[in-house]
């Protein structure tokens, strides 16, 4: 054991011991239950969808077996024929990936080598991909919120290293705040299942920043362009 | 390791003043640090009307920050405990040198992670981190020949210019559009430009090589939960993120303070963090990072390691000024505060600026920096505006306590004080006081109002009149209405 650690806890344990000048903590008050947690689906939506907008994201819905063409569509538009994406069993909507395929997009996403050269060789490669397809665990309609997790075929940086960011959910994904995912959402939401993975990300809206004279600007080392689409 | 004395700013007296007055001359200051206060104060309040029951939610982050800091032995040992459980690994520094060796050594280490026939200097791409200003870690690192780059926008813009950050929040709250253009046309021969959006996407393009060339990671922690091992960052750039994902190494820097037992309990903290800082409900990223990448995870870093730091919040944790420890860094008490207001943050010369910057400065590294909890009117904005209710004017108070006791007044100070113990200790002496006083001002003074008074006390006339002292004091007209009443009775 580290010599530090067992200094400072004992310095620690002095300081609480000889007369700590806090206050004593009162009990935890009961939460404040948010109204929207009991609104509808529909409502629920809308609003992830105004909140999304409101902040420079875009909000879609589509009938699943128009998710391929329509996807295929805007990559055309931006002149993209390469994307990051999650594997097909972390999608909700099925075939997508080899809707893509058919039409002649590379699909790139497989694990990074562990050890170099590799690892930094594919980094590079991702590097260039301008075009990011995901799934979602959860989505939050209080703040237009995206909740993505790693694990087996979800990279990270498919939400994150690319311009553009397009995240498939369905209704069943909808919540209405993180602290109604945490409260409803059961073992995915919990702490355990926080632990299990390396990462958890809280999405909302693009990258921006304010720091030049509080002047907002978009797009700053993330996405530029978040989209999210809602598959019936 | 540097052997620099910890700090530089912030001795003497006269340095503490003449950084306050190179602050008030600088025009481009005033008018931003204004700017900063309308924005971020009016933003706060509606982010915080709109928050349903804000004022419980306040309660509530203060007593799971109350909750942390009283039984702080058993956090740490649950967080340190639930990190390894995770696959990072967690090392403990009592003081700013041992924290600097440890992220020297583990920097040094990363360079075994290299791809073959890599030669340029070790690079370190770094997110936002008090911690790292507060142990002075760029400057140990950079000593050692470590490339060390800041990814925040701000802190990149700061660091060109060779300056800490002015705000715990906003880095270059003092920069204009006009020098962050000149600082890019020096650096990266920009073409001359005053558009702010194109000089983003111009630190973009030069920090993407960063991210994916950097040997290490180095980010801050925002709240470290206890419970399961995560730590939350949270970032509107999205530089955070990349810091903690693509290089194979990842070190998180934290204050030993920084806790919250569960993640129910983050979840109530991250209500009121980010409204409070920028008026968001939420930033654009918050990432909850749990180890380093798993096996079947197909990318993140291979490595985690997270440095715990004391470096004097033990001892704070023991004496009158724990209650700075709930801080959550939120900086609304500087953007709210009118000293911090006209004089920005590098006048404080402390990493930790504005109302609690001058407690915990004080708290963390002593005597040196007691004389800044003088710049403050004591009007209680700070406390109010707190989102977890930190009673800061009253800590104030005991800084100022601690600064007599140590006896640092200038020596004026204390004569002139002995002098008014003196007067205040008699009748006879204080009627005398009250009449020559009444004298003087009616001598120097023209009405009711005194313009301009000898050295020392030209100290305050010189920003503002000296109100005279009544002709006939108070004690006089009561005798004589004392004397009327009798005589009507
Ligand atoms: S003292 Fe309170 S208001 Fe000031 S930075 Fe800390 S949490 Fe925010």
């Amino acid at each position: 054991m580290p010599p530090s650690r067992n200094f400072i806890l004992g310095k620690i344990r002095q300081a609480l011991k000889t007369g700590s000048h806090l206050a004593p903590s009162p009990a935890v008050l009961p939460d404040a239950v948010s109204g929207l947690a009991q609104a509808d689906a529909a409502s629920q939506v809308s609003r992830f969808a105004t909140e999304l907008q409101t902040l420079g994201g875009s909000f879609q819905t589509l009938p699943q077996a128009q998710a391929g063409s329509w996807l295929a569509q805007c990559l055309q538009q931006r002149g993209v024929n390469e994307v990051l994406a999650w594997e097909q069993p972390a999608l909700p909507v099925p075939g997508l990936l080899d809707a893509l395929r058919e039409r002649g997009v590379k699909v790139v996403g497989e694990a990074l080598p562990a050890a170099e050269p590799g690892r930094s060789a594919m980094l590079a490669h991702w590097e260039t991909i301008k075009v990011g397809i995901t799934g979602v665990d959860a989505v939050f309609a209080e703040t237009g919120s995206l909740a993505l997790r790693a694990g087996p075929g979800r990279p990270r940086l498919a939400s994150l290293s690319v311009e553009t960011h397009v995240a498939f959910f369905t209704a069943d994904h909808v919540y209405a705040s993180w602290a109604a995912w945490l409260a409803r959402g059961g073992a995915a939401a919990s702490g355990e299942a926080l632990a299990a993975a390396s990462n958890l990300t809280l999405i909302t809206g693009p990258s921006r920043t304010a720091d030049i004279e509080m002047t907002l600007t978009v797009g700053v080392h993330g996405p530029r362009e978040v989209v999210a689409v809602l598959v019936t | 390791m540097t052997t620099d004395p910890p700090r530089t700013a912030g001795q003497s007296h006269g340095a503490f003043k003449a950084r306050i007055a190179t602050a008030l001359r600088n025009p481009i200051l005033q008018v931003a640090l204004d700017r900063n206060h309308e924005r971020r104060v009016a933003g706060r309040d509606l982010a915080f009307a709109a928050l349903p029951a804000a004022e419980a939610t306040r309660d509530r982050g203060r007593a799971i920050r109350l909750e942390t800091l009283s039984h702080l032995d058993c956090y740490l040992e649950r967080f340190a405990a639930s990190v390894e459980r995770n696959g990072g690994r967690v090392h403990w520094a009592a003081d700013a040198a041992e924290a600097q060796q440890i992220i020297l050594d583990l920097v040094q280490a990363a360079a075994g992670r290299r791809p073959p026939g890599r030669t340029t200097p070790l690079l370190v791409a770094k997110s936002k981190s008090m911690m790292s200003e507060e142990i002075e870690l760029n400057h140990a690192l950079e000593a050692e020949g470590i490339r060390v780059v800041e990814t925040d926008l701000g802190e990149f813009i700061v660091q060109l210019r060779g300056e800490p950050p002015a705000h715990l929040i906003t880095p270059a709250v003092h920069l204009r559009r006009e020098e962050v253009s000149a600082l890019f046309a020096e650096r990266f021969g920009m073409a001359p430009t005053l558009d702010v959006a194109h000089m983003t996407a111009l630190a973009r393009a030069e920090l993407r090589r960063v991210f994916f060339s950097a040997d290490v990671g180095i980010s801050g922690v925002n709240f470290g939960v206890a419970e399961t091992g995560t730590l939350a960052l949270i970032t509107n750039e999205g530089n955070g993120r990349l810091c903690t994902t693509v290089p194979p190494v990842h070190i998180a820097l934290m204050g030993l303070e920084r806790l919250v037992p569960t993640l129910a309990d983050l979840e109530v903290m991250l209500r009121l963090l980010p409204r409070s800082a920028t008026a968001q409900k939420i930033t654009s990223y918050v990432s909850l990072l749990s180890g380093p990448r798993r096996a079947f995870e197909p990318d993140g870093p291979e490595e985690l390691h997270v440095v715990l730091v004391d470096n004097g919040r033990a001892r704070m944790l023991g004496g009158a000024l724990a209650e700075a420890l709930l801080c959550i860094r939120c900086g609304a008490c500087l953007n709210v505060c009118p000293v911090f207001t006209e004089i920005g943050g590098h006048a404080y010369g402390s990493p930790y600026g504005g109302p609690i910057g001058s407690v915990v400065s004080a708290g963390l590294f002593g005597s040196d920096f007691s004389e800044l909890a003088n710049a403050s009117t004591l009007c209680g904005a700070c406390r109010d505006i707190c989102p977890v209710r930190i009673d800061i004017p009253t800590m104030l108070l005991v800084v100022r306590g601690q600064h007599v006791a140590a006896g640092l007044p200038p020596a004026w100070l204390r004569l002139g004080l002995r002098a008014w113990e003196w007067v205040m200790a008699q009748p006879g002496r204080y009627r005398l006081a009250q009449r020559a006083a009444a004298l003087a001002t009616g001598l120097l003074g023209r009405g009711n109002w005194v313009r301009r008074l000898p050295p020392p006390l030209n100290a305050w006339t010189d920003r503002r009149d000296f109100p005279a002292f009544a002709a006939r004091p108070f004690r006089d007209r009561w005798k004589i209405r004392a004397a009327g009443k009798a005589k009507s009775d």
